[in-house]
C-alpha cells in the first residue's frame, strides 16, 4: 500500500521519454551502464542470477528470474518509468522515477525442498500451502555515470488455503526469499551508489534494510535484516560483463552467547549474526551496443 | 542431583527454550552444568534448523568444576551427514557436598550406528569411571540392554519403515554392559532386574511409540519396552530405593512419564559411607 501511495503522484507528472543514457556517452565505445536502476533497459539482458530483462517500449521493462522458473516458481516483474521531469532535474541530470509490479508463486520450490528446508510431515500430515506473492515498489535514480538509486518495495504473501510451513529461521538470503510466504510481509528499502571508472568498469556500494512480518505466533526475534553490498562490474566484451562483489547481512537468527554478568552469573543472551557472501554474476547483453 | 540427556537450550524444534535455565529457575536445583553434544547453526534436514542440545547435571550443591570429555564419533556416515551430526560426550562435574567432593557423570551413547561406535563409547565411559579417584556416580542413556535382558529384538515400537534407513535399530550387545554390573554399583542390580520378562518389564525405560500410538505388532498403545538407561556408582557406596518411574504416582511423580519423554527416569538414593 505504501508503494501504491508513493507511485500515484509520479503517474500524473508530465513525462519526458529518455531512450539513452542520461549523459550522452562519448563517441566510440560507450560507458558500461549501471544496473538495477529506475531506468528500463533498452535491450534485453540475461544473467546467471540477474533476471532476464526485456524492454517493452521506451518506459517499460519486463523481468523474470529464469533460475526460479527452472525451480517451478513462476515470477515476473514489470517496471514502469513514470517520469524524468524537469522538476526532478538537478545539476543537469534527471531523477527517473519508476514503479515496479511483481507477482510470484513460491509454493513448488518450497515443496521440492521438503525433507531439507521444510519437513515432509511423514507423521502428522502437514502441508505447504499455496501462496501468491504480489509486490509493488518505487525506484528513483539520479545520474548515469555516477548514479544514486533509492528503492522501496513491499511484497505480501497471500495464502490460498491451509499451510503448516513456518519461518525457516535460517540464513538471511533464504529468509528474504521466502519471507512474504512464511512471514506474511516483506518490506525492502535500499540505496545504491554506482560509479563508472573509465568505460569498462563500474563500482557500486549499497545499503539494504528488510522488514519481515509475523504470520503466526513465533518465538520472538528481530524482524529487521540489515544488509550492505559492494562490487565491480567488468566489461568482458561489448556484449558481456562479469560482476564480482560481496554482500553482508546483519540479522537475528536466534543466535545466543553465554556471558557473565557483573555479579558473576552466567546468562545466555541473544546476539545478531553477521554473514558475508561473495557475489558473482555473468551477464549477457547481446544488443546493447 | 538430576542428570539429563537430550536437553536443549536454543533449538528451533523446542521453540528456542533454554531448558537448562528453566530447570534452574523452577526447581530447587541451584547449580547446573551443560555439556553440548549437538550444535548446528542450521540443519537442512526436515526443517530442523538451529540445534543446541546436550547433557546436563543439576545439583542442589555447588558445582566446583565441570568438563566435557569427548567421545568417539561415528565413522559410518557421509561427510555431509557427519557435518551436522551429534558429537557425543561424557559430562563430568565435581560437586562439593559438605567437606567432600563427588564426581558426577552424565552420558548418552550412539543409538543407530552400524560401525561399533556405541560399544567403543561404552568402553570409554567404563575406562573414565575406572580411573575416577573420587566417589562417583554415572547416569544416562547407554542405548544398551542389561546383560541378562531376555528380549533383544522384536520390540513393539519397531517399524518396517525404519528398515534400510538411518533409524534402523542395530542389534543390541548387552555383554558390553557386563563390566558395569561386575565392577560398579548399579541402582537396579541384576538380581532386582529379574530373570523373567514380566519381572524385567518392571524396569523398562524406553519406547519410541508413546501412549498416543498403537503398536502395529500388538495393537496396544505404546508402553516402556526395553531398558536402556542406567545408574551406577563407585564401589564402596550404595543405592537405596532404585526404581524406574514408569507411571504417575510412583515415588510421588505427578505426571505420566510416558507423555513427558521417550525415556523413563531412573531414580535412586545414593548412600555414601
Amino acid at each position: 500500500m505504501l508503494g501504491l501511495l508513493l507511485v500515484a503522484p509520479s503517474v500524473a507528472a508530465q513525462e519526458v521519454h529518455l531512450t539513452g543514457p542520461l549523459h550522452g556517452a562519448p563517441a566510440g565505445r560507450p560507458t558500461l551502464a549501471p544496473r538495477d536502476t529506475a531506468v528500463p533497459v533498452e535491450y534485453w539482458t540475461l544473467g546467471i542470477f540477474d533476471p532476464l530483462r526485456i524492454p517493452v517500449g521506451h518506459d517499460v521493462e519486463f523481468s523474470t528470474h529464469p533460475l526460479l522458473f527452472l525451480a517451478l516458481a513462476p515470477n515476473a516483474e514489470v517496471k514502469v518509468r513514470h517520469s524524468a521531469h524537469r522538476a526532478w532535474e538537478h545539476r543537469g541530470e534527471f531523477w527517473s522515477i519508476a514503479s515496479t509490479w511483481g507477482l510470484s508463486v513460491p509454493t513448488v520450490p518450497m515443496r521440492l525442498t521438503q525433507g531439507y528446508l521444510f519437513p515432509k510431515w511423514d507423521e502428522g500430515g502437514g502441508r505447504i500451502g499455496w501462496f501468491v506473492v504480489p509486490s509493488v515498489g518505487l525506484l528513483a535514480t539520479h545520474g548515469d555515470e555516477r548514479s544514486w538509486t533509492l528503492g522501496l518495495e513491499t511484497a505480501i504473501g497471500i495464502s490460498l488455503g491451509p499451510n503448516d510451513a513456518r519461518p525457516l529461521d535460517g540464513y538471511a538470503p533464504l529468509e528474504i526469499l521466502f519471507g512474504p510466504a512464511l512471514n506474511g510481509t516483506r518490506v525492502h528499502g535500499h540505496v545504491t551508489y554506482d560509479v563508472a571508472f573509465g568505460k569498462s568498469v563500474r563500482a557500486r556500494v549499497g545499503l539494504d534494510g528488510w522488514f519481515l512480518g509475523r504470520r503466526t505466533p513465533e518465538p520472538e526475534k528481530s524482524p529487521w535484516i540489515l544488509g550492505a553490498h559492494g562490487g565491480f562490474d567488468f566489461r568482458l566484451s561489448w556484449h558481456t560483463r562479469i560482476v564480482l562483489g560481496v554482500r553482508a547481512y546483519d540479522y537475528d537468527d536466534h543466535r545466543t552467547e553465554v556471558r557473565k554478568d557483573d555479579a558473576g552469573k552466567w546468562h545466555r543472551v541473544a546476539v545478531r549474526s553477521v554473514d558475508v557472501y561473495p557475489t558473482f554474476d555473468f551477464i549477457y547483453e547481446p544488443s546493447r551496443y | 542431583m538430576l542428570l539429563t540427556e537430550e536437553i536443549e537450550v536454543n533449538s528451533k524444534r523446542s521453540a528456542y527454550v533454554d531448558m537448562v535455565q528453566h530447570v534452574l529457575d523452577h526447581t530447587r536445583l541451584n547449580y547446573g552444568a551443560y555439556f553440548q553434544t549437538w550444535a548446528s547453526r542450521w540443519i537442512p534436514s526436515e526443517g530442523l534448523g538451529r540445534m543446541d542440545l546436550g547433557n546436563a547435571i543439576f545439583s542442589k550443591y555447588p558445582i566446583t568444576f565441570a568438563e566435557r570429555i569427548r567421545q568417539e564419533d561415528r565413522t559410518d556416515q557421509g561427510a555431509l551427514t557427519s557435518t551436522f551430526y551429534i558429537h557425543r560426550a561424557i559430562g563430568r562435574a565435581l560437586v562439593k557436598v559438605g567437606d567432600r567432593e563427588l564426581a558426577f557423570h552424565v552420558v548418552h551413547t550412539e543409538a543407530y550406528d552400524q560401525d561399533g561406535t556405541k560399544q567403543k563409547q561404552i568402553r570409554q565411559i567404563h575406562d573414565v569411571l575406572a580411573k575416577e579417584t573420587r566417589p562417583w556416580l554415572v547416569g544416562g542413556d547407554f542405548n544398551e540392554l542389561p546383560p541378562i535382558a531376555l528380549q533383544l529384538s522384536g520390540f513393539d515400537d519397531e517399524s518396517d519403515k525404519a528398515k534400510g534407513t538411518e533409524f534402523e535399530q542395530p542389534p543390541y550387545t548387552p555383554a558390553a554392559m557386563q563390566p558395569f554390573f561386575d565392577e560398579f554399583v548399579p541402582a537396579i542390580p541384576l538380581a532386582q532386574y529379574g530373570t523373567t520378562l514380566d519381572a524385567q518389564r518392571r524396569y523398562f525405560t524406553h519406547t519410541v511409540l508413546g501412549p498416543g500410538h498403537v503398536s502395529a505388532q500388538t495393537g496396544k498403545p505404546g508402553f516402556w519396552n526395553r531398558t536402556l538407561d542406567h545408574l551406577f556408582a563407585s564401589k564402596g557406596t550404595a543405592f537405596r530405593d532404585g526404581d524406574v518411574l514408569q507411571t504417575s504416582g510412583r515415588q510421588g511423580v505427578a505426571s505420566d512419564p510416558l507423555w513427558l519423554s521417550d525415556h523413563a527416569p531412573v531414580v535412586g538414593v545414593w548412600v555414601l559411607p
